[in-house]
């Protein structure tokens, strides 16, 4: 009487969904008179925690069941449409991404009982463009629901942890996010695309808090934990160092002082300085992924060593030797 | 290079079996078959180089006339001979091999009539096939230009249903050979059809990623970086593969990355770190193909028909090595980490690398060259200035590399960072072990060295700093702490209160380095100056040097305690109102900067300014402006201020005047109690005695003996404060002593020089000279010296004051020694005496104590009989601008000197000069008179025995009127003289002076 309720369940669930698709896959199951292993090459239509509903052929108007405790493990081929969002999203192209995480997401949603389903992966990687988006309302309504019970991999796993820092960005808790960063990264060692969340997060709220040099740490460490490889992040990274650097005050002193007798270049202002100089070049060789420097701090760059003006007398001496 | 499939093989051999196995074949055919067979056989066996033996024979033995015996088909033996060098990798000869098949076999009229019936039906059905093999070895051979000419004219030649062929090898290959000629456009136009096709050609991934090694190699050799970020800009997607596939080309990547480094094309070397997948990512995604792949063991593609290739096996293989490289602790990652850091620092954000250093140390402290990348933490956080990163990380790297080279280093750049920062007794406690084991000179030493006494200096432990801060100096000279050192070495004289040894070097340093731009100390050596000249009474330089301070450097951090220090000038030279306007300014500015014992310190004197009961020798009518002073002193700073003492002491009048004298006493009595629990606790001697004096006011004498050997908060077991309440009870009582003396009440002054007497034995009795301070071993030293019998036991008490670091007291210690050894009859000892009187006069900082100690110095030099030196350093006193208190004494000795060096007329000069200037002081000029007299006499020159007489005569009359004012000992003198006037009197030669009465 169950296995018929279950079946009748199943079927609904599959027939209820009109964009949902079947996932051709393998599966590796023990024949229950033979006890032998046996694989079958399937198109999967539902599955519950017991049962796994399939076909033989795409176009069977047969399904078949079987148990999942006869089933030793299953092997889920890459769908088209997962493929396509992958591309997009490899190509930076994340809202293109979405759109496709989004529909794969759906149309394998019955089936995401399975680990390694790309209903439960889709979802993973819609998540993973809001983030790079920064629609962090979006991430947060789509966290809500998200149920990653049967994500594979475990350094997507750890990403879910990273979530809650984005959250904190979200309502700009500048004292709760800081303690959160310390808290997450003292947990375990993160790779680095989590590292570099985590930093330039972590340089918000410090950066909020008014802690310059310690916001600039962070946000350095943001775009060194991956090697540039977060392009958005390293990019957010390079100009939040810039915009600090240039809103410190002992750099406004020092850029008033700059050439002038009174300029002290061991001064921490000086020293910040020729930092944003230095960043200013490095966004043009890397951080800026070949985007332009903005306008705002590409007057950093005057204040280049090599542009120093010479004090008068030494010019004067310059001019008398020539 | 890609080679194509063996199956292709199969249907080449399939298709000459057919060709060769004719009827009509002759004897010649039949030992081509047999080296067909045989050759095939080799082959299928993967026997390359056999079956290439059985092919090279063949064509060796039958290519002259196989045209004629077999037409084109005999290309076969061609095609497969040099297939078979492919696989021996004999490139040039599978070129030679694939040209004579293509170009001595062709099928041109192949099979036609009229032809002899060795070429009927013969077809070389590996013509244009030759064509792309031949392709493929010159890719082999690395002749890039034949392989592009032979690969177009394959594509040109071939026939689209028979010569199908590997399409995304075929491209890869094609942009290779451009990559390799620097052909970038022509390179990436092929790359990316075998790109674009990669589904249906299919091009595997392995191919995409050798076309694109061939053209970052390009792009690297061509310094065309923005054509690789096109690329990469179009197809990052076709590039990044998955981590359990992308891991594998993570060492192409890797090297591409350094090369691009290498040619400084950063953008580039970035781009391909970030390609690289994290080891745990690939690791992890391994592990889930895995799980899902499960038992079965055949390659498969997923999607079907696709290239992407997944295999239990490789993924098993795989996940072994990936684990294997990450328990190395050296995965890409860490090569990756690193590079980045060198990024950053050659480009000038340390910060940057600093990040990246503190990663690999955090994430990958397994790494084979973790010790330079631990140094190279400790070495950024240092240059950023993160000076508890330094430490701790500074630390971490002496633990666990005890034995690197970068030891000493990363000890400087603890201490240098430590320094620059203020964390002075953490270098204190990292120099102090390290100095011993540098050499010296070195430039770890002449660090080191500067840091421990700069750090000394800053902590106050002025007496320990001054060893280090003196062998610094002296031994680097061209240090780039060179200004620093000097500038320590003067600063901390003046507060060893070696005022005019500091003052020297003081002056010394600013003028050797005048200008502020390039002086940092220079406001902090003119507050120093200044307050040498304060202490050596030398108000009006002291003003100048403060008032300079004042108009050149106003934003100084030392500007608000400058403004005390000129308070305390003004207030000396009794301007009242101007000092207290610099103390208030003093106030303010500390105030503004939050520092608060500079505030104390104002309040203080504000205090002491307005407080007091006199101005002067007037009464000061502002007594009680000062009490918002001392309250708001007590408000704010009465826990912490070092102020606590003097305020608690100034405030005791003013507070009285206002009726709150109670608070005052218990104010004072707290402060007392409190100060006495610090070892060396400045200011409670004078705390002491105030509030002895205020508790007088309402107590007797017995009351206060009484008090002081139970003072609250004050045990037993604090000798130190034990015996300043002794002393000042000794005080109390020798007051008393003399009062009685003065109103003859010698009962009462017998009852206190006993108090006294019974105080100080058991101030002796019951402390050892080590317990107590400087003031109480002079006081007890002093006490036994003048009023006891045994003068000589006073000397342990001051030779532990002069023993000690501790200034205070110093010259009184000095003058007690000098006192007692210099009446001692041992040259050795009268010796000792004048070096300590040296001592005061070199670097006392009063001119009363100078000339003291100069005028004993002549005076034991005279007990001593050094005459010659008696006559230097008289002279010295004599001729000192100021020194007048010991003149007559002096001058006398100046006179005895000559006297004692047989030069007669000098002394006459000198005698005659002594007892003219100090006439009234009979003990002084009877003797030199006496003298001059003998000597005239003796001389004997001309009327000399009459001008002795006469000058004798004339003093005896013009002093006798001083007889009834004459000490018994002048007295003596005096008559002595008169005696000698009245013997030469009646001499012989001497006319006597006859006075007439005055009528």
């Amino acid at each position: 009487m169950t296995k018929l309720v279950l079946s009748f369940m199943l079927l609904f669930a599959s027939g209820a969904k009109v964009i949902a698709a079947d996932a051709m896959g393998v599966i590796i199951y023990t024949e229950p008179v033979s006890k032998q292993e046996d694989v079958l090459k399937v198109w999967m239509t539902a599955a519950s925690t017991t049962q796994i509903e399939y076909k033989t052929t795409p176009q069977s108007l047969n399904r078949s069941r079987i148990k999942r405790s006869a089933v030793k493990s299953v092997y889920f081929f890459e769908p088209p449409v997962f493929k396509e969002a992958m591309d997009l999203y490899e190509s930076r192209d994340y809202a293109g991404a979405r759109e496709k995480f989004a529909a794969c997401k759906k149309a394998y949603e019955t089936l995401d009982e399975i680990r390694g389903n790309y209903s439960v992966l889709a979802g993973f990687y819609e998540l993973e463009t809001c983030r790079k988006l920064e629609d962090l309302e979006g991430l947060k309504k789509l966290l809500d629901v998200y149920q990653a019970d049967t994500l594979e991999r475990e350094h997507q796993r750890n990403q879910l942890e990273v979530y809650p820092v984005w959250d904190a960005v979200r309502t700009k808790s500048w004292p709760r996010l800081d303690a959160l960063v310390r808290e997450v990264l003292a947990e375990k060692k993160w790779i680095g695309e989590h590292l570099a969340q985590l930093k330039y997060c972590h340089g918000l709220a410090l950066e909020g808090l008014g802690r310059d040099t310690d916001a600039l740490i962070a946000f350095n460490g943001a775009f060194t934990a991956d090697y540039t490889a977060s392009e958005e992040l390293t990019q957010k990274a390079a100009l939040a160092c810039l915009r600090v650097i240039k809103g410190n005050d002992e750099v406004r002193l020092a850029i008033q002082l700059w050439g002038t007798e009174d300029e002290d270049p061991n001064s921490t202002g000086y020293f910040l300085l020729q930092e944003g100089v230095a960043l200013c070049g490095l966004w043009k060789k890397s951080l800026g992924g070949g985007q332009p420097l903005p306008a705002e701090f590409a007057s950093l760059l005057r204040y280049k060593e090599d542009n120093k003006p010479k004090p008068e007398a030494e010019e004067k001496a310059d001019e008398e030797g020539a | 290079m890609i080679q194509f499939t063996k199956n292709r093989i199969l249907c080449g051999l399939m298709a000459l079996c057919a060709s060769l196995c004719l009827p009509e074949k002759s004897l010649a055919q039949g030992g081509v078959e047999t080296a067909w067979a045989n050759s095939l056989t080799a082959m299928k066996a993967k026997e390359w180089a056999k079956a290439h033996a059985i092919l090279a024979k063949a064509v060796a033995q039958y290519d002259g006339r196989a045209k004629t015996l077999f037409g084109p088909r005999f290309g076969w033996f061609w095609y497969h001979k040099g297939y078979c060098e492919l696989k021996l990798r004999q490139w040039e000869e599978a070129m030679e091999s694939f040209k004579a098949c293509y170009t001595k076999y062709p099928n041109k009229n192949a099979g036609g009539a009229g032809l002899d019936a060795a070429t009927q039906g013969s077809f070389n059905f590996y013509h244009k096939k030759a064509l792309l093999k031949w392709g493929d070895a010159a890719i082999g051979a690395q002749d890039w230009e034949v392989a592009i000419k032979m690969y177009k004219k394959f594509l040109q030649e071939r026939d689209p249903k028979k010569d199908a062929y590997p399409r995304g090898a075929f491209y890869v290959n094609m942009s290779k050979a451009h990559f390799k000629l620097f052909q970038v456009p022509g390179g990436i136009e092929n790359l990316e059809i075998a790109i674009d096709n990669k589904e249906t050609f299919p091009t595997p991934d392995e191919g995409i990623m050798v076309g694109f090694q061939d053209l970052v190699e390009a792009v690297i050799e061509k310094q065309n970086e923005q054509a690789l970020m096109d690329f990469l800009g179009k197809h990052r997607s076709d590039i990044r593969l998955e981590p359990f596939k992308m891991h594998r080309f993570a060492p192409v990547l890797m090297k591409l990355a350094a090369d691009a480094l290498a040619a400084e094309m950063e953008r580039s070397a970035f781009e391909l770190y970030a390609l690289v997948p994290s080891t745990k990512a690939s690791i992890d995604d391994i592990k889930a193909r895995l799980a899902q792949v499960g038992t079965f063991e055949n390659p498969f593609q997923d999607p079907p028909r696709s290239n992407r290739q997944i295999e239990k096996k490789v993924l098993e293989a795989d996940l072994e090595e990936l684990k294997k490289q990450w328990a190395s602790g050296n995965p890409y990652e860490v090569f990756a980490t690193a590079a980045t850091a060198y990024i950053h620092e050659q480009y000038g954000n340390v910060r940057g690398a600093f990040a990246a250093y503190e990663q690999l140390e955090l994430y990958h402290n397994k790494a084979e060259k973790r010790e330079e990348n631990l140094y190279n933490l400790v070495r950024t956080s240092a240059i950023i200035g993160e000076v508890l990163v330094t430490e701790k990380y500074g630390s971490l790297f002496l633990k666990t590399f005890p034995d690197s080279k970068h030891v000493e280093s990363v000890r400087s750049m603890m201490l240098t960072s430590l320094f620059m920062e203020g964390e002075y007794e953490k270098c204190i406690e990292v120099a102090t072990v390290m100095l011993p084991k540098l050499a010296s000179p070195s430039k770890q030493h002449d660090i080191c060295l500067h840091v421990l006494g700069g750090s000394y200096y800053y902590t106050a432990k002025y007496d320990v700093a001054r060893k280090f801060l003196d062998e610094h100096v002296e031994m680097y000279e061209k240090s780039q702490f060179r200004m620093a050192s000097l500038y320590f070495q003067g600063s901390n004289l003046s507060r060893l209160q070696y005022w005019g040894k500091a003052a020297e070097l003081l002056d010394a340093f600013l003028s050797k380095y005048p200008d502020p731009g390039k002086n940092i100390y220079l406001p902090f050596a003119l507050y120093d100056r200044a307050n040498c000249h304060f202490a050596e009474d030398e108000l009006d330089p002291a003003l100048v040097k403060l008032n300079r301070l004042e108009s050149e450097f106003p934003n100084s951090d030392i500007m608000d305690m400058a403004f005390n220090l000129k308070g305390n000038v003004l207030q000396t030279q009794e301007e009242w109102d101007p000092a207290e306007t610099y103390y208030k300014k003093a106030m303010e500015l500390a105030k503004r900067r939050e520092n608060t014992i500079v505030v104390g310190e104002s309040l203080f004197y504000l205090v002491g300014l307005l407080g007091p009961e006199k101005r002067g020798k007037k009464e000061n009518p502002r007594v009680k402006d000062a009490i918002p002073y001392y309250d708001e002193f007590w408000k704010d700073h009465g826990s912490a201020s070092p102020y606590k003492a003097q305020t608690a002491v100034a405030g005791v009048h003013p507070l009285t005047v206002v009726g709150r004298e109670e608070e005052a006493l218990e104010r004072l009595q707290g402060v007392i109690a409190e100060l006495a629990s610090v070892a060396g606790a400045f200011g409670l001697e004078e705390a002491i005695n105030s509030y002895t004096r205020a508790y007088l006011a309402s107590h007797t004498e017995d009351d206060l003996k009484e008090h002081y050997y139970n003072f609250p908060g004050i045990d037993s077991g604090n000798k130190e404060a034990q015996a300043l309440l002794r002393i000042a009870l000794i005080t109390v009582f020798e007051e008393k002593g003399k009062k009685a003396d003065k109103e003859e009440n010698a009962n009462e002054k017998r009852a206190a020089d006993a108090m006294v007497g019974v105080l100080f034995r058991d101030l002796k009795g019951e402390f050892e000279p080590a317990q107590l301070t400087n003031y109480v071993l002079v006081r007890v030293g002093d006490y036994l010296r003048e009023m006891t019998s045994t003068p000589r036991n006073a000397l342990p008490y001051y030779s532990e004051v002069v023993r000690r670091e501790d200034q205070s007291y110093r010259f009184n210690a000095n003058f007690g020694l000098a006192d007692i050894l210099g009446e001692s009859t041992s040259p050795t000892e009268k010796q000792k005496a004048v070096e300590s009187l040296e001592h005061i006069f070199n670097n006392a900082p009063q001119k009363k104590q100078k000339e003291r100690a100069l005028y004993r110095i002549v005076s034991i030099l005279a007990a001593k009989k050094d005459w010659d030196l008696v006559t230097t350093r008289a002279k010295e006193y004599l001729t000192t601008e100021g020194f007048r208190r010991y003149a007559a004494e002096t001058s006398f000795f100046l006179s005895e000197s000559y006297d004692k060096r047989g030069m007669r007329e000098d002394a006459i000069v000198a005698y005659n000069n002594t007892w003219a200037s100090y006439t009234g002081l009979i003990r002084i000029s009877a003797p030199s008179m006496k003298r001059v007299m003998e000597l005239v006499w003796e001389r004997d020159n001309g009327d000399d025995h009459q001008q002795a007489y006469e000058i004798g005569y004339k003093f005896r009359k013009s002093t006798e009127h001083l007889l009834g004012q004459m000490k018994d000992e002048e007295k003596e003198l005096w008559e002595s003289v008169r005696d000698l006037v009245n013997r030469y009197e009646g001499h012989s030669s001497v006319t006597k002076i006859v006075e007439e009465k005055p009528k």
